[in-house]
């Protein structure tokens, strides 16, 4: 079944497949529909249900194989029967949480700077007297802190951190609304595509 | 997608090509499974992909069409699916949230 990435909440996903008939065999044709939904229970806990049914036509016994959840399959059928299945489960994912204890291993040092994001670079934008001075914030290399929700700066960029304010929207939204120095604690709540960072201290 | 079974000097082709452009995913791909030593018609598979996914959705879908199944001439066959996943409001907030300056 077709799926993304899961948020706090979870994740609602559906499921169409068709099987034309096979040549010279009339009748052999099978549809499928599949529904289902992801709950995330935790950082590292899904709870999930799922429902699928599979209609065949007189001289086919399609079953409900993978599209319910998972690759688990049911039990063959005869030609021209409807499998129907339901499940309900639990997936813990173990490497979640050996993967915030290797992280958690890195301390904030009072230089480093902390702000949120998704990889291991991220993209800041000096004032413009830091730019005349040749110092260029942006690729700041910047390592992991607690999972991929707060990463830390190895030295605070040089010079200030140009950034909007968080509602920053419209056509001059590329004008900069305020300029503060990054400081330990500041949070990164978002970001345009222009390339500049919401923080908020 | 099947090779013949208890067949030998198959001369097998798979050729797959993938192109992505956020947000568009495509993909397709072609198999030709030759009949060997048996005799049997070639099996050939011909699959097209493509996905567009955004913050809060994700579509995809995909067709494939099979010919000469099980060594059978003129046992053909066209298969497609398509799907989609919808992520909660809050979620995508969230992750708004936590994104990264591009």
């Amino acid at each position: 079944m077709r799926h993304s990435s899961l948020g706090t909440y979870g994740t609602l996903k559906t499921q169409y497949a068709w099987s034309g008939e096979l040549t010279g065999v009339p009748r052999s044709g099978a549809h499928q529909i599949a529904a289902g939904a992801d709950y995330n229970a935790g950082a590292a806990t899904i709870v999930y249900v799922a429902y699928a049914r599979t209609s065949n036509a007189a001289q086919t016994a399609y079953s409900a194989y993978d599209f319910g959840h998972g690759d688990q399959g049911v039990p063959p059928i005869l030609d021209g029967k409807s499998a129907n299945v339901f499940s309900v489960g639990l997936v813990y994912k173990f490497n979640v949480a050996i993967m915030k204890a290797i992280n958690r291993t890195e301390p904030i040092r009072s230089n480093m700077t902390r702000c949120g994001g998704l990889s291991n670079r991220i993209r800041v934008s000096a004032t413009p007297e830091a730019e005349a001075a040749g110092l260029d914030c942006a690729g700041t290399p910047i390592r992991r802190y607690a999972g991929r929700k707060a990463l830390c700066f190895e030295q605070p960029p040089p010079g200030k951190i140009v950034h909007q304010g968080t509602q920053a929207k419209g056509p001059r939204r590329r004008q900069l609304r305020c300029r503060d120095a990054i400081h330990q604690g500041s949070q990164l709540v978002g970001g345009d595509a222009h390339g500049v960072a919401h923080l908020v201290a | 997608m099947y090779r013949m079974r208890g067949a030998r000097n198959q001369r097998d082709v798979v050729v797959k090509a993938d192109y992505a452009a956020a947000p568009f995913k495509l993909g397709a791909a072609y198999a030709k499974f030759g009949g060997g030593d048996l005799g049997a018609p070639n099996l050939e598979a011909l699959a097209v992909t493509g996905s567009f996914e955004r913050d809060w959705l994700n579509v995809g879908g995909g067709f494939q069409h099979e010919k000469n199944i099980g060594g059978r001439l003129g046992a053909d066959r066209s298969q497609a699916t398509v799907g989609a996943a919808l992520k909660s409001r809050h979620v995508r907030h969230l992750e708004d949230s936590i994104r990264l300056v591009r």
